[in-house]
């Protein structure tokens, strides 16, 4: 069925999706981690790490997280009455320029230690 | 006034053809103040006997008219067709059972209104004259009264889509007018009702409803006061 889509609607949207994946990759990453118990595998998932593929996989997770936390920062704020609900469109503007910011921001961080180490 | 031709793409269901679902095209002249419903009226006058709509006042205050205006929900008799572009498409209210044409069968809809009480409870003997209420405490539910229970905000919202038991945004808004009413005495036995699955802690703040509201009701924050109240009451132990 399609709709016309709206701010409300989109940032709905992205909040659900990055959660049902990070729920996913929580998982994954408690696996993994649990599983490496001695110290030379430990050496070989750090050198896997270092793939450009995995940095890019690290930027898309980053900006999950983002996304994800703004998205839950504006519906808190709206749900407690912090802020009125006039603002809910306004919300979310600001919100994806500031989650844009701090993913470039991480990107920046991520590729530089890509780069160097 | 200027004249302009409009193409009326409508989403028509036959019940008895086969397939009963297609779409029709018509092209009708409309001056530039014409409301969409003025073209809908117009093609069944003069080029489609058959086209079924429902209408009744024409002038926003029945809500009779709802539907789906090129992908969003409104009012066919206060949406002006020089605000949309020339082909104009009109489907029937979104998850509502399709009836004919663009009417829907809107018994769901009122079922879940009835759920609501959707009437004041006072028990106390009846004053000499009006109960009595003052203006900070109508401003309070101004906002709720002015619903017409169109059906556009219900079949607007994503959850009513997935979940066709969600009360919805129109009944939610109902409850609030008269649980926020100071005159009445029913708001234990309302939160109660609403609290329950498939009722207020469904609404995610999707601000569809907002979006679609021909009224221009803030909806969403009608629903957000009444979970807060649900918290306090909870808290508080009041809610069964």
């Amino acid at each position: 069925m399609r709709y016309r889509w709206h701010s409300g609607f989109i940032v709905w949207l992205i909040h659900r999706i990055t959660g049902i994946a990070l729920s996913f990759y929580l998982l994954a990453h408690l696996f993994v981690t649990s599983t490496i118990k001695k110290p030379e595998l430990f050496e070989k998932v750090m050198a896997v790490m270092h793939n450009p593929w995995v940095k890019a996989g690290e930027a898309l997770l980053w900006g999950a997280v983002v996304a994800h936390v703004i998205a839950g920062i504006r519906i808190t704020l709206l749900e407690t009455g912090i802020v009125s609900t006039k603002y809910q469109k306004v919300m979310s503007g600001v919100g994806a320029v500031i989650g844009a910011v701090l993913w470039l921001w991480g990107v920046i961080f991520f590729f530089k230690g890509a780069l160097h180490g | 006034m200027s004249k302009k031709v409009y193409t009326f793409k409508i989403k028509r269901y036959l019940p008895g053809e086969n397939p009963p679902e297609r779409w029709d095209e018509f092209k009708v002249e409309l001056d530039s103040m014409s409301r969409v419903l003025d073209g809908l009226i117009k093609i069944k006058e003069e080029q489609d006997g058959t086209l079924s709509f429902r209408k009744s006042c024409a002038h926003g205050v029945c809500g009779s008219c709802a539907m789906k205006i090129n992908g969003k929900n409104g009012l066919a008799c206060q949406t002006l067709v020089k605000d949309l572009p020339e082909v104009i498409v009109l489907e029937p209210l979104p998850a509502l059972p399709v009836i004919k044409d663009l009417v829907v069968d809107m018994s769901s809809f009122f079922e879940k209104n009835e759920l609501v009480i959707p009437y004041l409870v006072n028990n106390d003997p009846p004053p000499e004259r009006e109960r009595i209420q003052y203006p900070e405490e109508q401003e309070k539910i101004v906002e709720s009264i002015t619903c017409i229970m169109c059906g556009s905000c219900t079949t607007s919202c994503p959850v009513f889509w997935s979940n066709q038991k969600y009360l919805g945004p129109s009944a939610l808004l109902k409850a609030y007018r008269f649980i926020f009413d100071t005159r009445d005495q029913a708001t234990k036995e309302r939160m109660e009702r609403i609290v329950k699955e498939s009722g207020l802690w469904r609404c995610h703040s999707i601000f569809n409803c907002v979006e679609a509201c021909p009224k221009g009701i803030d909806i969403t924050r009608h629903i957000l006061e009444l979970k807060r109240l649900a918290v306090k009451m909870g808290l508080k132990g009041e809610l069964k």
